[in-house]
């Protein structure tokens, strides 16, 4: 049995945990006080951390200003159908790349982890001109269909699936099984916990998404909701209280979703040996 | 006949250089029987299997199934089916569903595949433990329903990659009976893998003895125990004494061996080596009996007791011979003896009947 430290040894440790704690938690914490400030305490001198009476008002302020409805949907509708084609393509990609045998496999495999070596900011301009040539700017295919599969996805689940035992496929395969049916029944029902943490972490990449719809839509019907926070911020003021009404707002759905796949997330990570 | 192995080869290949991993095997294995490929590891007998298998193909050669050749059918269609070592049962599925899994594939009416596989249930004895994940059961729970999914396609062959393996000694005995039992009842031509001499003597009709993919020697368990061929089977199938010496005389129910180095001459069974040539005469532990007596008599060798085991039913000896050999016998019928001392003279007796010669 593991032996629990001595008192002297815990204290110690729990007030630096939670210091810790506290300091990675602090912008989340202020953003959501803030939230409930009134404009004037949000810089008043001296300081103050919590606000003389929550004001619900922000909220309501927040979207009023802003068509945050249309906001939200659009950017839940962008995230959820980019995770859906990811798992998709990203399955697809990652079993041929890990369990079938052609010429040059290792090479395009190579070359994707390589891709993910370059950062987004470089491929911007380039990714610009392509689909504005292919007539999608503005539009929801210019959000979604640039990011149907990602390296990073196909690299995590290519990892979990060359975990899976080979003579789990070799029984499917004597059973009768051809590969479409061994894919569908034995490795994405075992591949599970990897398929929740590459979902949760595309979600949240693309909820987040703030840089390439800024770049690509203009038409306030296709907004996601990152760029419309940011029209809070002006060249002459900042509406702090409901900039951070806003965002506590674009949170809930992510600590919705982390709720429902906290487990399997866990376990992907531990299984994968990945975190982002 | 049932399973023919023509010539087969499989050379795998990586960095430029060639491994032959099963080096020309003809087997014949004849409708119905169990036949066990036995050696050590990396003899070549998984390959060999996998080649049957279809997960690997021969480099030469072609594996025929009751005349047909299916060298290169794909698995599934070879109508084979493998219990494999770590049983590759999908954890995700209960046991019915494992079971049940390959018959769905098929297409069957799904009253004839609930039909079919609680029949198979019931004859690898997992009744009332069918909707239990595979890690909810034991590992000889698991290891049936791995019977039960290979054995409810109704195969042709059914393959067994060391399926024992993974088990403690005493579920291993009673599971290698209840294999038996299960292939004598089907009547499915078995392929059996294992590196466990006890497991293939127990329930093999034929066992094929391999080394660096060659075949060393096939014959019944009793064959290959009695009438070893060279000295590999004689020394990994059971424990083995070897006299060396010169063949005297060829004759198989009466040769003789001289040995030189011992100054006697032995008769024995010699039906392989030529008078004049180097022999081994191989002598089973059991074979020796064990006596004080000094006189010198036929197939008779004195030696002095290096050290001894008392094993419950049986003593093991160490003897050390003249010429600096040393000898392991088994004594049974203990009862009342006294138990010997280390450093007394014993002289050990073995018949012709239990000398059987090889080359040397």
């Amino acid at each position: 049995m593991r032996k629990i430290p001595s008192l002297w040894i815990r204290v110690p440790l729990y007030i630096v945990i939670i210091t810790i704690m506290l300091l990675v938690n602090l912008p989340f914490i202020w953003m959501l006080v803030t939230a409930f400030k009134h404009e004037s305490e949000v810089f008043s001198l001296p300081p103050r951390f919590y606000p003389d009476f929550f004001d619900f008002r922000n909220f309501a302020g927040a979207m009023e200003q802003i068509p945050m409805g249309r906001y939200l949907f659009n950017s839940l509708f962008v995230a959820l159908s980019v995770t859906l084609l990811q798992l998709v393509f990203n399955s697809f990609a990652a079993y041929g790349l890990s369990r079938l045998r052609f010429k040059g496999r290792d090479l395009i495999f190579l070359i994707l982890v390589g891709t993910l070596m370059v950062p987004p900011e470089v491929t911007l301009v380039p990714l610009y001109i392509i689909v504005k040539n292919l007539g999608m700017i503005d539009s929801y295919r210019v959000l979604i269909i640039p990011f149907m599969s990602s390296a990073f996805g196909i690299f995590l689940l290519r990892q979990f699936f060359l975990g899976i035992p080979r003579e789990l496929e070799e029984a499917a395969i004597i059973d009768g099984a051809g590969r479409v049916k061994i894919f569908f029944t034995i490795i994405l029902p075992l591949s599970k916990p990897a398929l929740w943490t590459m979902s949760l972490f595309t979600f949240i990449a693309h909820w987040n998404e703030y840089m390439w719809p800024l770049v690509s839509v203009s038409d306030p019907k296709y907004q996601m909701i990152q760029v419309g926070i940011s029209q809070f911020v002006s060249g002459w003021e900042t509406r702090w209280t409901y900039r951070m009404a806003a965002s506590a707002l674009t949170v809930v759905p992510i600590i919705i979703f982390f709720f429902f796949v906290q487990k399997q997330f866990v376990e992907g990570i531990s299984v994968s040996g990945i975190k982002e | 006949m049932g399973l023919v192995l023509e010539n087969i080869t499989k050379i795998f290949r990586s960095d430029g250089s060639d491994m032959r991993a099963v080096d020309h095997i003809a087997l014949e294995i004849p409708s119905g029987a169990l036949v066990t490929l036995l050696g050590p590891s990396g003899c070549g007998k998984t390959t060999t299997l996998r080649m049957i298998a279809g997960f690997e193909l021969p480099t030469e050669g072609s594996v025929r199934l009751e005349g047909e050749d299916i060298t290169f059918l794909p698995p599934n269609q070879r109508n084979i089916s493998m219990v494999f070592q770590s049983y590759a049962l999908f954890p995700h599925l209960s046991v019915e569903e494992n079971v049940a899994f390959g018959l769905k594939i098929k297409h069957i009416s799904r009253d004839t595949v609930r039909k079919e596989t609680r029949e198979m249930i019931d004859l690898v004895g997992l009744r009332g433990l069918e909707k239990r994940r595979p890690d909810q059961l034991s590992g000889g729970q698991q290891q049936r329903v791995a019977l039960a999914r290979s054995l409810v396609m109704k195969p042709k062959v059914l393959l067994f990659d060391e399926p024992l393996s993974n088990l403690d000694a005493k579920l291993r005995e009673s599971m290698r009976l209840e294999i038996r039992r299960i292939q004598q009842e089907t009547a499915i031509t078995s392929v059996y893998v294992t590196h466990d001499q006890v497991e293939a003597m127990s329930i093999s009709d034929l066992i094929v003895i391999m080394e660096k993919g060659k075949i060393m020697q096939k014959g019944s368990p009793f064959e290959v125990y009695i009438r070893p061929e060279n000295a590999f089977v004689a020394d990994f199938i059971g424990k083995v004494n070897f006299i060396e010496g010169v063949a005297d005389k060829q004759d198989p129910e009466s040769g003789i061996v001289v040995s030189s180095s011992l100054k006697k001459s032995f008769n024995c069974r010699n039906a392989l080596v030529e008078k004049g040539r180097p022999a081994r005469i191989v002598v089973r532990p059991e074979a020796f009996s064990l006596s004080n007596a000094r006189n010198e008599e036929l197939n008779s060798i004195a030696g002095t007791v290096l050290s001894y085991s008392f094993l419950g039913s049986h003593l093991e000896y160490i003897v050390k011979l003249p010429d600096g050999s040393v000898i392991n016998a088994l004594e049974y019928n203990l009862s009342e003896r006294q138990l010997p001392r280390v450093g007394e003279e014993k002289r050990l007796f073995f018949s012709k009947e239990n000398a059987w010669t090889i080359p040397g």
